[in-house]
């Protein structure tokens, strides 16, 4: 299972979507719905997903659990591989899901488009407060309107090959870290002491830009790319140019690290059930401590959540079945077999999830992150991000001219969306 | 002679009509319709009608990104044309040659790169092209030692070469078969003839076979010229517009359907973007007229 944040930048191959757009304009009729006191749990609840593998199996088995015990409900599972730019032309055209399956920081994005709707008359805050942590709620709030409800979090992680490296020399400090990545190199050549993917992604940065003390952007659409936190940081990144492959992406590092030639790298939950298949004997570990600013490297916590469609008929259940599949017994579940970080409080609390490793070393990760922005203007940065990035790394700019011309595109995006 | 109603014409002709209206005539007032709008991410449902501003941006001198990409769209085509017209020749010629054994072997095996679905065969390329892992980079680290290695995805200029490279292999087939059934409607005589005439195999190709190829020449390199200003599968999926050299500039292969993807997709920017198509519809259109003319005029001449 890759990464929703990696995937929205990746699996694009919609020719057609252009096509299915315009179409989809012309159907023009939206859902409304009927506010119900009690749940008439008959008929079908479509979801729209990016799950895959055994995450999907787990899940499946949880909605046919859900299914057994009111035989009128059919819950249909579909797979889309691009599914933001399915929901953005089948919705607005009268179609698409029920329920979307998706990372927070699309609820911000799908409100504004219309193409959720908020929760309130169905989920009070009292609820959501109760059940869920602290940052699956934020993650699920957006303009004071509850947008979804959440399933579990994720954040990146530092990531080590246990036969390549002894826990107690992981470095502790960035310093620390660019030193032993030189030493290590020196001493086996054609390997790397850590990978990641440096080249241009704006999500596996954000863990040295906000222990930097910079940010990308506030949810009044404030952009951070010159402050100083955030230039320090893509400074700090380049330093690896010299101890890294030549275009670290998420597939170099990724094969890297399973091929036993890194000894650490930084990546997510999704990705260690792939590394203990390629026969790696990892720990987990948080990120190093910003050696100039003394805070821990900050990564985004995405919250995976459950958006309810703007079309969806029957919003009642399908609220109820995102009750149901966030509840404890389900997260547990999850937790035990995909080593998924629950949000439902109670499920974080039982001892059976406590007592799983890489549950509990992505845990104290997550307790040093920040929450992925929902705010719609994310949707501004991410572009000039990966661009000014990609610009620093390849040296084509300098750290500081790259990250100031990416505050200029950022600020003309944002200015845009309005 | 029975004459037929023009009702029953029409009635023939209702669901063909019908079709296009919907499938094609429809979508294009839209655009239309959309560019004259603000339709954003904050404005998607519900968008007011702002007249021409969408095109003021798209050509205000500000705005660079515009020209940048329509010039980076014809260098491609300028590029690539010409290489599938060469591949296309040579593969047809050598299949086409009366020495060539199993003739129909070599027709369907080089055809295979056109069948392939297109985005497979970017994949496909993309692993090729890849600068840690990549098969051309292990052919040239067994060459050149364990350091060497070519920056096929990360540098603007390979970049670029590299889409050529794979916008070739996957088009070439299309002018090979175009080519191989024009090759076989000309007269073995013509070439006897000029053989007797003592015209050697260049003289031969230079006059004899090429003047009479024109004809299937022209269209199909006007036909894939527009096909291939268009691109969106090849570039996207193997460099996603890159590389990117700051964050001000479009991309080195961000041609004008990879940059019209991304501003719609990325960044909702619809109204923008429908402007953009509008133009460039414009833009095709008259480039197609212009080159149907010169192909009339061409056959005129050689008639």
């Amino acid at each position: 299972m890759f990464d929703a944040v990696r995937k929205r930048t990746v699996g694009v191959l919609a020719l057609g979507a252009a096509v299915s757009m315009a179409l989809a304009a012309c159907g023009g009729t939206t859902g409304t719905t009927q506010p119900s006191a009690s749940i008439n749990r008959t008929g079908t609840i479509t979801i729209w997903h990016g799950w895959e593998g055994s995450y999907l199996d787990t899940k499946k088995a949880i909605f046919d659990a859900y299914m057994a015990k009111y035989p009128g409900v059919t819950i249909q599972l579909v797979h889309k591989p691009t599914l933001d730019t399915a929901v953005t032309a089948a919705v607005p055209a009268g179609q698409g899901p029920d329920i979307i399956a998706w990372v927070d920081d699309w609820v911000g994005k799908m409100a504004k488009l219309e193409i959720i709707k908020p929760l309130d008359d169905q989920v009070s805050k009292d609820f959501l407060t109760s059940t869920y942590s602290k940052p699956a709620v934020e993650a699920v709030t957006f303009d004071n309107k509850i947008y979804g409800l959440p399933e579990t979090v994720e954040a990146i992680s530092l990531i080590y090959n246990k036969k390549l490296i002894q826990q107690s020399d992981i470095p502790k400090t960035t310093t620390d870290l660019l030193t032993f990545a030189k030493t290590y190199q020196q001493s086996h050549p054609g390997q790397y002491g850590i990978v990641w993917n440096a080249f241009n992604d704006a999500y596996f940065q954000a863990p040295w830009v906000y222990g930097f003390g910079g940010f990308y952007v506030k949810a009044d659409g404030t952009v951070g790319l010159k402050e100083q936190g955030t230039k320090d940081a893509v400074k700090y990144i380049d330093s690896f140019k010299s101890v890294f492959p030549g275009k670290p992406d998420y597939g170099t590092a990724d094969q890297l690290f399973k091929d036993g030639k890194a000894a650490m790298i930084i990546n997510g939950p999704w990705s260690v059930s792939d590394y203990g298949k390629a026969g790696v004997d990892y720990g987990i570990t948080t990120l190093p401590t910003i050696s100039s600013t003394g805070k821990p490297a900050s990564p985004f916590v995405g919250v995976k959540t459950m958006m309810v469609s703007a079309n969806a008929k029957n919003v009642p259940l399908a609220v109820d079945i995102l009750k149901w599949f966030s509840n404890k017994d389900n997260q547990i579940k999850e937790a035990l077999d995909n080593k998924e970080i629950p949000s439902n409080l109670a499920a974080l609390a039982d001892p059976q999830v406590k007592a799983i490793p890489q549950v509990a070393a992505f845990g104290a990760q997550v307790a040093n992150g920040v929450p992925l922005p929902n705010t719609p203007y994310m949707t501004a940065l991410w572009d000039p991000v990966s661009k000014g990035l990609e610009a620093a790394w390849t040296g084509k700019e300098s750290a500081d001219q790259a990250m100031d011309d990416a505050q200029t595109a950022a600020e003309k995006n944002v200015a845009q969306l309005k | 002679m029975n004459r037929v109603p023009a009702r029953t014409i029409l009635a023939y002709f209702a669901p063909m009509l019908v079709g296009i209206t919907l499938i094609s005539l429809f979508p294009i007032v839209y655009n239309v319709y959309v560019s004259l709008t603000n339709r954003s991410l904050f404005h998607f449902r519900h968008f007011q009608f702002i007249g021409l501003a969408n095109y003021a941006t798209l050509f205000s001198s500000l705005n660079g990104d515009f020209f940048i990409v329509l010039f980076k769209s014809f260098l491609f085509v300028g590029i690539c044309i010409p290489l599938f017209l060469l591949f296309g020749m040579l593969t047809a010629l050598a299949v086409n040659h009366p020495l060539t054994r199993w003739k129909a072997f070599w027709r369907v095996s080089l055809i295979v790169p056109w069948a392939v679905p297109s985005y497979i065969t970017a994949f496909i390329w993309k692993f090729f092209f890849n600068e840690q892992f990549g098969t051309l980079n292990q052919l040239v680290r067994v060459v050149f030692g364990p350091k060497a290695g070519l920056p096929w995805l990360s540098d603007p200029t390979w970049a670029f070469g590299s889409i050529v490279i794979a916008n070739t292999w996957m088009s070439y087939p299309f002018f090979m078969v175009v080519f191989l059934g024009a090759l076989q409607s000309i007269p073995l005589e013509l070439l006897e003839a000029a053989a007797i005439d003592g015209a050697n195999a260049w003289q031969r190709f230079w006059r004899v076979t090429l003047p009479l190829l024109r004809p299937a020449i022209l269209p199909a390199a006007v036909l894939s010229a527009i096909l291939t200003f268009q691109v969106l599968n090849t570039g996207y999926l193997i460099t996603q517009g890159g590389p990117f050299t700051s964050a001000l500039k479009p991309g080195a292969t961000e041609f004008v359907m990879i940059y019209a993807f991304r501003q719609a997709f990325q960044l909702f920017r619809f109204g923008y973007i429908a402007a953009f198509a509008v133009v460039m519809f414009a833009l095709l259109f008259a480039v197609t007229m212009f080159s149907l003319r010169f192909t009339r005029l061409v056959e005129e001449e050689a008639r």
